[in-house]
């Protein structure tokens, strides 16, 4: 094995990468622009685009724009070794998006981090967007997490203030539903922990169901 | 001359294999990264090779760069997980949001009138597991209630954008038009099934006698997958799941609009769709009773308009002839009338009130040329596209919940925003003034091939 073929190996995983991470973004629609937007030359971008489309790791939404496929969410899912989610969790994150107007997030807690999946972003001058990795560390270690306000910070240590609700957990890992909040305390935040709370309960009542279905 | 020369060909060989590798190792990756998702900490590292069909040299060198990339991880007893980067694929946006407009978000304030929607709780449940289904490319058959309004053209129009989008999963897709009339439905569907579909899609034609009822239901109890669409019918049992969008969030946050625009009094007419199509009531019903809230708001009168151009101006007509003066709002459960309701104040020379309904080009560019204040709520027509992903999905053998609702957007021309309802877009980039009327823009990525 060559070092040219190796490197190879790791060429491949930036461009699996690029091409995942302009899907994120959800603002590109034709393959033209992921090529043009991921530095890919176009011929090989097309074919890579087209796979991975095939692959399901990335598809379309309605619109036509780019964004992550169910097949890379399975997969996230597996590697946090849940049931897979995202019909239940997308209705929830829509009516927290219309009911708050700020990013409401689905969020897995394991050693003192979290890493967000599913969000739906805010709207208006408050809300605030997640980091490019979605990646936040715990100020302070709490065991058990309980409902409330906690204050995280980002790989640049910005401190990032959310509303965090518990849905189901283990010894290793906690999945979570979330706001993302702005710096200064304001009085909705109970307002908004009352209904992330209720939202949690709904989603924990589809989740049984989906237990039932799977031992059934 | 090339190829003598040899130096192009070997030039153009090197690129293509260059691309070539690139395309399968991405290939790889998903084979290897699926293989430990299924069986995490199972399998050592040249079980994974084996089980993903891999070269020995290709496949230990890829899964080490994917170690050092943080897509596996070695557990304690030499199987691999899947690891950290893997853990954060699934950041992901649910919808897609235009960064470029930021409007302040509303507080509630004492005597604002709740927002709140209900969660159905059919998007909690899940739908009956299908029996097997047949190894794909899969036929499907689409049982339309009609293609008689420009809406369900581009329903229409998107299901077959999907279709091709999923050319090798869906071989055929064998197409009826009910015109409306039930009947006529439940023997096309008969005529569908004697074809031998693997799957059914519906958008039930109005049916207050349930009269497709029993057929749909002992096809759902021999495993058919049958998918509703927009339009349901009336029995919950007789489908496998629903695509749609809220009615519910259409017909309330539209009349909370009007209500908020209107400071909380004055006459208001209301336009609705097809008095027994399923969409229509429950606009109706959500829009009452946030309109309930506000006392001075006066319900003067309420017709249907068959979600027709020419219903929504008959009604306006007829109902100024009535009244003699125009109201001072106008909600209509969607464009398609609300278009006709706006010429009809034109024609008689009346100022013409706000309005609520989205949905047609027309309305969008007949009320901003006319600087008509309104509201528009677009009931998405790429629904069509969504019902194909989940029927494939079905077949699949996939789980999915009983209800799956699109997200539908609040479109709003610059200066239109009230306390509660503030814009998603604005309608001014909305618009599109190079298509024509009736054309629907909610359709999605299908109105690019649609040549209009």
């Amino acid at each position: 094995m060559t070092s040219s073929q190796k490197n190879s190996y790791h060429k491949s995983i930036d461009r699996f990468e690029y091409l995942l991470d302009a899907a994120r973004s959800r603002e590109i629609d034709t393959p033209y622009k992921l090529a043009q937007i991921t530095g890919i030359p176009q011929s090989t971008a097309y074919r890579q685009i087209a796979l991975m489309e095939k692959l399901r790791l990335i598809s379309r939404d309605m619109q036509g724009r780019f964004m992550i496929g169910p097949e890379s969410l399975r997969l996230a899912n597996k590697a946090w070794d849940i049931q897979d989610i995202e019909v239940l969790a997308e209705p929830i994150l829509r009516f927290i998006r219309i009911q708050t107007r700020q990013t409401g997030f689905l969020g897995f807690v394991a050693n003192g981090d979290i890493q967000l999946g599913l969000y739906s972003i805010g709207l208006g001058c408050r809300f605030n967007k997640p980091t490019k990795s979605g990646l936040y560390h715990f100020l302070d270690v709490i065991k058990p997490l309980t409902s409330g306000r906690y204050d995280l910070v980002d790989d640049d240590g910005l401190r990032q203030p959310v509303i965090l609700c518990p849905v189901v957990g283990n010894d290793h890992r906690e999945l979570v539903i979330g706001l993302l909040k702005n710096d200064q305390k304001d009085e909705t935040t109970t307002d908004d922990l009352a209904l992330v709370t209720d939202v949690v309960n709904r989603f924990r009542a589809g989740l049984a169901l989906v237990s039932q279905k799977t031992e059934s | 001359m090339c190829s003598r020369l040899g130096l192009p060909t070997v030039f153009l060989s090197a690129r293509l294999r260059t691309q070539m590798t690139d395309v399968t190792n991405i290939e790889r990756i998903a084979k290897i990264l699926k293989v430990v998702g299924r069986d995490p900490a199972t399998f050592s590292i040249s079980d994974i090779v084996k089980k993903a069909q891999l070269g020995r040299s290709t496949g230990f060198e890829l899964i080490r760069a994917l170690k050092e990339r943080g897509y596996l991880e070695e557990t304690p007893r030499k199987t691999l997980q899947l690891g950290k980067s893997a853990r954060s694929l699934g950041l992901c946006q649910i919808e897609s949001h235009s960064s470029k407009f930021h409007f302040g978000v509303p507080r509630m304030h004492d005597d604002q009138v709740t927002t709140s929607l209900d969660l159905a709780p059919e998007l909690f449940q899940r739908a009956q597991p299908i029996k097997k289904a047949p190894p794909g490319p899969w036929r499907l058959g689409f049982a339309n209630a009609s293609s008689s309004n420009p809406w369900r053209a581009a329903l229409l129009n998107s299901v077959y954008h999907s279709i091709k989008v999923h050319s090798s999963e869906v071989s055929e897709i064998l197409y009826s038009d009910a015109q409306d009339d039930p009947v006529v439905q439940l023997s096309q569907i008969d005529e569908l099934i004697d074809t031998g579909i693997d799957a059914l899609l519906i958008s039930a034609a109005p049916d207050k006698q349930g009269l497709l009822t029993d057929r749909l239901q002992d096809l759902t109890r021999q495993g058919l997958p049958v998918i509703a669409v927009d339009r349901r019918p009336s029995d919950k049992d007789c489908f496998t799941t629903f695509v749609t969008a809220s009615d519910e969030l259409l017909g309330r946050f539209s009349a909370l609009w009007l209500a908020e625009h209107l400071k909380g009094k004055g006459r208001v007419w209301l336009l609705s769709g097809i008095q027994n199509a399923s969409p229509t009531q429950r606009r109706l019903k959500a829009a009452k009773k946030v309109l309930r809230y506000f006392p001075d708001i006066v319900l003067e009168a309420h017709r249907y308009t068959d979600w027709t151009a020419n219903g929504g101006y008959e009604a306006s007509r007829n109902l100024l002839k009535v009244y003699r003066s125009a109201p001072h709002g106008v909600w209509c459960d969607s464009g398609l009338q609300g278009v006709g309701s706006i010429r009809a104040f034109m024609d008689a020379k009346e100022i013409i009130p706000p309005h609520t309904g989205g949905d047609i080009n027309g309305m969008f560019r007949l009320a901003l040329k006319q600087k008509i204040s309104f509201c528009a709520f677009d009931f998405p027509a790429a629904m069509g596209s969504k019902a194909i992903d989940v029927a494939v999905s079905l077949l699949e053998g996939h789980s999915l919940p009983r209800r799956i609702e699109v997200p539908v957007a609040a479109i709003l021309p610059r200066g239109a925003e009230t306390r509660s309802i503030k814009a998603d877009v604005i309608a001014e980039k909305y618009v599109r003034w190079d298509l024509a009327d009736d054309v629907i823009l909610s359709q999605g990525v299908a109105l690019r091939g649609s040549g209009t």
